[in-house]
């Protein structure tokens, strides 16, 4: 048994759950902190226009130059501040939400548990890509609003994951000697069904950032999101994409990139774990 | 009889959701700040006319009035009229749904059966080297933003190769098939017109494949994880202490069985490409129904966005009804109550 445990330990398979935990924790600290400390890191300015219009990279601008003569990489390196900023708030706001509403209302059951289903199915009916979006656009673009619609959005999806974990807890036989002994609903629902969703939830979280990080940045490039002089990967996209049919690829390339990188690490964080949870419940 | 009782269920419950979704869109679109006369006349109209315009959209009246009134047309089946174009809700809707299904289509197909095929070969490969590799790709695939795949898509295959068309639904010298259904694919291969369709289809396979990248990673990874669950169940075993070769239990046994909750992910994939094609549309040209909500939200056109929203929601129900019929003919265990 021992034996066992410690070869499924070593196995190189488990060595590939943890690469994905901490490849994908690694990509998500680098970009953090290189958002947090972006005056420090960025060689120039990103918003003055100091160099020549859409220069290909070269030693003195790595990743070239943009339209109105701008760093792409000092762009680059400050882009993803308001991005992850909106993304985090919003997902905060969807957990606040969902999770003690989903424990709570499941465990009472009833015709409410029903009632806050059939709300949550209303708007799953839309995905959560469009529901953003069409609010986002109609509420208007300030960091606050973004976060609140976004945030919104997600609400069904954790509502509903929450849920499906309750109710096979909900069942269980020390939930009713709880009960029995006289432990409130709060208390049952704070004590023993939210910690039981919290690996889900952890997993669920990060790859929601994920999403949201490709929402925020989907809005920016549309041009509905942070208005230009702020740098931001998908508003540089956005503006990129007018001179990437003249060939100048830097413009676009970039801000998409470290996009794709900060999204794949929070998915590999999460998948690394869901995994790893997997593996847990086997032993 | 069971089934039919469930049919009818579904449908009925999804009257009070489509009536909870309305209510809530209709609210949100009226207490937000700015209307649609000032997005559309702005500091041109002197004050009386955008007064007198908004007395003839009925935009003056109580909410109450105004949200009976936009039932009531429903109830008759009317969507309203675009406020922008002037144009009757539902021609507006006729008139691009078939663009954006198309290339929905293409996107479905593309994830059905290259995700069913890499989810196949990982979960019989599971924990090895094969299970890895697809598992890396499949997630670099679901991290990848549909819109700067389909820019990297447009670089590569049209500025640099020029193997496809940058954008547009058709060639501009081509000469459109007579509508029978609308829907130009199938119109061409109706009237035989192979140039019509082959140029199309060059038009939408970019914008499909920069969509379908998420939807082939999706179903890869649940067709996987079923496959493999199906894999470990007793029947199967039994199957192969039988003598079964291992072709006949993967395809006979296993994959009949695997593949329904996949379906569910079908369904739902179908609404996010709707949500998706926004962007696809912007990017690659397409006169589709992303583009008419875009420009709806652009103008502040209440009646537009809410039909859209409405035929969105009604397409995701009535494909949701469809599965779960189908589920349930597939899968006799299942048993609705």
């Amino acid at each position: 048994m021992v034996w066992n445990v410690l070869k499924e330990i070593f196995s190189w398979q488990s060595k590939m759950t943890l690469f994905m935990i901490f490849g994908g924790l690694f990509i998500i600290l680098v970009v953090l902190l290189s958002s947090l400390f972006s005056p420090f890191l960025a060689p120039y300015s990103p918003v003055s226009l100091d160099f020549k219009p859409l220069e290909p990279p070269n030693l003195e601008n790595l990743f070239g130059t943009d339209l109105l003569g701008r760093d792409v990489f000092s762009r680059v390196i400050y882009g993803g501040r308001v991005s992850i900023l909106i993304a985090t708030l919003s997902i905060c706001m969807s957990l606040c939400i969902s999770v003690p509403l989903a424990g709570l209302f499941t465990y009472i059951g009833g015709r409410l548990d029903t009632l806050m289903m059939l709300l949550m199915d209303s708007l799953w009916v839309f995905p959560i890509y469009l529901l953003a979006l069409v609010m986002t656009l109609l509420f208007g673009t300030s960091v606050v609003t973004m976060s609140m619609t976004i945030g919104i959005a997600f609400i069904p999806s954790v509502y509903r994951m929450v849920r499906s974990l309750s109710l096979t807890i909900k069942e269980q036989t020390f939930i009713e000697a709880e009960r029995s002994l006289g432990a409130s609903t709060g208390y049952i629902v704070y004590k023993h069904i939210l910690p039981y969703t919290l690996p889900t939830l952890i997993v669920i979280t990060s790859l929601n950032l994920a999403q949201a990080i490709i929402i925020v940045s989907s809005l920016n490039f549309l041009g509905f999101g942070i208005p230009p002089p702020t740098p931001d990967w998908g508003t540089d996209l956005c503006i990129g994409n007018r001179v990437w049919l003249g060939g100048s690829w830097w413009c676009t390339f970039f801000p998409g990139l470290m996009i794709f990188l900060t999204v794949a690490g929070f998915n590999l964080f999460g998948e690394g774990l869901d995994a790893l949870l997997e593996k847990r419940k086997k032993f | 009889m069971e089934l039919k009782l469930y049919i009818m269920k579904r449908i009925l419950l999804g009257i009070p959701m489509l009536f909870i979704l309305l209510t809530v869109l209709f609210v949100i679109l009226h207490i937000m700040p700015g209307d649609p006369v000032e997005a559309l006349y702005g500091e041109k109209g002197s004050p009386e006319f955008l007064e007198e315009m908004r007395h003839r959209l009925g935009l003056d009246k109580p909410l109450l009035n105004q949200y009976f009134d936009y039932f009531s047309g429903l109830l008759s089946g009317n969507l309203g009229y675009s406020i922008h174009s002037g144009r009757p809700v539902i021609h507006e809707i006729i008139r691009t749904w078939p663009v954006t299904l198309q290339y929905c289509i293409l996107t479905t197909l593309f994830s059905i059966f290259l995700g069913l095929f890499l989810g196949i070969i990982s979960a019989l490969k599971k924990e090895k080297i094969h299970d890895f590799i697809i598992r890396g790709i499949s997630l670099v695939a679901f991290s990848l933003p549909a819109f700067w795949l389909g820019l990297l898509l447009q670089f590569v295959f049209c500025l640099r190769t020029g193997l496809f068309p940058l954008g547009g639904i058709q060639s501009l010298n081509l000469e459109t098939p007579p509508s029978i259904t609308g829907v130009i694919l199938v119109d061409s291969l109706l009237t035989g017109n192979m140039v019509a369709f082959v140029d199309v289809l060059r038009h939408l396979v970019l914008p499909s494949i920069a969509l379908a990248a998420q939807f082939v990673a999706v179903t890869c990874r649940v067709s996987r994880a079923n496959i493999v669950e199906t894999l470990g169940e007793d029947y199967i075993t039994t199957a192969r202490a039988k003598g079964a070769s291992e072709t006949v239990v993967l395809y006979r046994h296993a994959l009949k069985n695997a593949i329904l909750p996949v379906m569910t992910i079908w369904a739902w994939s179908f609404a996010g490409l709707l949500g998706g094609s926004i962007i696809i549309e912007k990017i690659f040209t397409l006169p589709g129904m992303g583009s008419l909500l875009f420009t709806g939200i652009m103008y502040r056109d209440y009646p537009l966005i809410q039909g859209i929203l409405i035929f969105f929601a009604i397409i995701t129900m009535v494909v949701s009804v469809i599965l779960d019929v189908v589920y349930a003919l597939l899968d006799p265990r299942i048993r609705y109550s």
